[in-house]
């Protein structure tokens, strides 16, 4: 095959950076993999293999109770800010172009550029008001405030797809009878469910991973496992959360492959 | 209402009465009537971006009309919703469910209407049958060709008994030869179904070929409607006579009227007979079209209608043409079946000259 002398895998230093950003973004990562298997008490200190670092934060019950409050409020807000993106999608494509419809876009993606810092701190200001004036403390407020910066990442993929989709289709459904419900449910739903999935996944990940929000929200109590390594840190460090840690690699990588063949089986 | 969608043993009649369409301050459709009768093969034929798609998509109800009334066997449709219209269309693109199998997209109108299953089956079986797809059912409609997919696209427009098929421009996506079958194909399901069928196209031939009655269109309005004799051989105005398949324009002066002819005098000075459009009285200088193969050429003599010289002669296959220049000046051509093998007589800078029968000329409209 002919190669141009302007491919840009001809250039002097392609390889060079090409390395280099491999190590910058996998080394570390490949470390914390290699030292949550380390049998020393320290973080950095090698003692040989063991998965006894895995066993004794299984067995911890305070990552338990993290692991499952954290899990708990992902699903909840995972779902909840899917089906809000699902609706602000359908709402933002499947009209006519309008005055102030990229305003609407950027209020769905606000969390995108607000900094997380002032959402918490307002988020903390307006919560902490209403606890003392209803008294609930539960983890409601977690997983409203993970709702909401959750939906932009949900309805990214549900917009591009849907502006992707042929609208005659959703023309030929209501040619064939189908009322407007039937229409969204046996045709445009069903076409957008990878879109959909990938939503879902997306505003999972990012809620399970949230650190800030979810420190200036929560109640005493309340650690989710990020907030609890967090906690972890400023004490002595074990290689517990060396564990944990990969422990979470484990779950999006595999998240994302599950992701990756649901669309492949669609083509 | 329900019974009659699904029981109907013949097809509806459309009528448009008046209709007026504008986009924004576009106006794509400008006050067209139009009567379809029950079981017709209607077209619509007229050049891109005539209106043809917009006047569909309004007896479809996917598009209101801005003025005028979409009539079903004589009641009001326009309010109705396209899911409440006994009305199917069959897509330009096809627009099949890409997520559900070649049976299901059949069975989706009866399975939106709440039919039974067993119903649904045994429909969805006979459409099968009809277009040639048995066995076919569970395939997914992705991996079908083009022409199985357009004859998926029909039955599962027909597989709910609609009082009209709308059909935009179903066969323009095939290649000629499975153009020409599916051609065929419609007309025989359009006759077993008793189904009205509005048929969109910009060909002339496929209109010509398959149609009861045609309706010529331009910029918005309805130029002449009728059935293809009509609009072949009685083209009311030079849009549809330039529009419909080759013709030559000749200039003229009426010289009586009778009944439903004319005498009309040449440029040459002979006297022909000429038809004319019913809802005129043609008087003073007029328009005469005489189709190409309406007109033979040959050693002029002292009776013929029209004399010139032969400038040029194509070969086509099963036709030759044979361009001549009048003596006027004016560009006529002679169509001639090539029934020999061989030369067609003539030579450029021959001198012909042109006869044709007292009933083959019409008198165009302004
Ligand atoms: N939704 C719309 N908004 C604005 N203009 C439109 C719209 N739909 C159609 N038009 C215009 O109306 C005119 C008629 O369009 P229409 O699609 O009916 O033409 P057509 O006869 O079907 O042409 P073609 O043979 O190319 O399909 C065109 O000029 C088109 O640009
Ligand atoms: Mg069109």
């Amino acid at each position: 095959m002919f190669r141009s002398r302007f491919d840009i895998k001809s250039q002097p230093g392609f390889g060079f950076i090409t390395l280099f950003t491999f190590f910058a973004l996998y080394l570390p990562i490949g470390a914390l993999v290699v030292y949550s298997f380390n049998d020393a008490e320290s973080l950095s200190q090698w003692g040989g293999f063991s998965g006894r670092w895995f066993v004794a934060a299984w067995q911890n019950s305070a990552v338990q109770d993290a692991a499952i409050r954290s899990l708990i409020i992902a699903l909840w807000a995972a779902s909840l800010a899917t089906v809000a993106a699902l609706m602000a999608a359908l709402a933002t494509t499947r009209t006519a172009p309008y005055r102030g419809q990229t305003l609407k876009y950027a209020m769905i993606n606000q969390p995108l550029m607000v900094p997380e810092i002032v959402t918490a701190v307002a988020l903390l200001i307006v919560f902490s008001r209403i606890k003392v004036w209803t008294g609930y403390s539960g983890l409601g407020y977690l997983v409203l405030a993970h709702t909401a910066f959750c939906i932009p990442f949900a309805y990214l993929p549900i917009r591009a797809r849907l502006e992707s989709m042929d609208l005659t289709l959703e023309r030929a459904a209501a040619d064939l009878y189908a009322s407007r419900w039937q229409t969204f449910r046996h045709v445009t739903l069903p076409l957008l469910r990878p879109a959909v999935i990938a939503g879902f996944m997306l505003a999972f990940v990012i809620s399970l991973d949230d650190v800030v929000i979810t420190e200036f929200v929560k109640s005493g109590g309340q650690d989710t496992l990020p907030t609890y390594m967090l906690g972890q840190l400023r004490r002595e460090t074990t290689p517990e959360i060396n564990a944990i840690a990969t422990v979470f690699l484990a779950l999006s990588t595999v998240l994302v492959v599950i992701f990756f063949f649901i669309n492949r089986k669609k083509q | 209402m329900t019974e009659s969608r699904t029981t109907a043993a013949h097809g509806g009649a459309i009528g448009l009465h008046g209709i007026k369409k504008w986009f924004g301050n576009f106006q794509a459709v400008d006050n067209v009537t139009l009567d379809i009768r029950p079981n017709e093969f209607f077209t619509l034929l007229g050049p891109s971006g005539c209106g043809k798609t917009t006047l569909l998509r309004m007896i479809a109800g996917f598009e209101m009309p801005t003025e005028g009334q979409v009539l079903l066997d004589g009641s009001d449709i326009s309010g109705l919703l396209p899911n409440q219209r006994p009305v199917n269309t069959v897509f330009q693109n096809y627009a099949l469910f890409p997520h559900l199998t070649v049976a299901e997209n059949i069975g989706f109108g009866l399975k939106m209407l709440g039919r039974p299953k067993a119903e649904i089956t045994s429909v969805v079986n006979d459409m099968l049958k009809l277009v040639h797809l048995d066995g076919r059912g569970h395939n997914p409609v992705t991996q079908l060709s083009g022409g199985q997919q357009q004859r998926v696209a029909l039955a599962r427009a027909l597989a709910p008994r609609p009082k009209v098929l709308l059909l935009d421009e179903p066969l323009s996506a095939l290649d000629l030869k499975l153009r020409k079958s599916m051609q065929i194909e419609l007309k025989r399901l359009q006759l077993e179904t008793g189904i009205t069928f509005v048929f969109v196209t910009h060909d002339q031939e496929e209109a010509l070929t398959m149609s009861d009655r045609i309706a010529v269109m331009s910029a918005g309005t309805v130029r002449q409607v009728g059935s293809p004799w009509d609009i072949y051989d009685r083209p009311a105005e030079r849009f549809v006579a330039d529009f419909i398949g080759e013709t030559n324009f000749l200039s003229a002066d009426v010289v009586s009227v009778a009944d439903n002819r004319a005498r009309v005098r040449l440029s040459s000075g002979a006297e022909i007979s000429a038809s004319f459009p019913a809802d005129v009285t043609p008087n003073g200088s007029v328009t005469v079209v005489v189709r190409p193969e309406h007109a033979r050429a040959g050693a002029p003599t002292g009776t013929s209608a029209l004399r010139g010289v032969v400038h040029d002669i194509v070969y086509l296959g099963t036709d030759t043409h044979v361009h001549v220049r009048l003596d006027d000046g004016t560009a006529f051509m002679v169509r001639q079946q090539n029934a020999r093998s061989g030369h067609c007589g003539f030579s450029k800078g021959d001198t012909v000259g042109i006869d044709f029968s007292d009933d083959v000329a019409q008198i165009l409209r302004d």
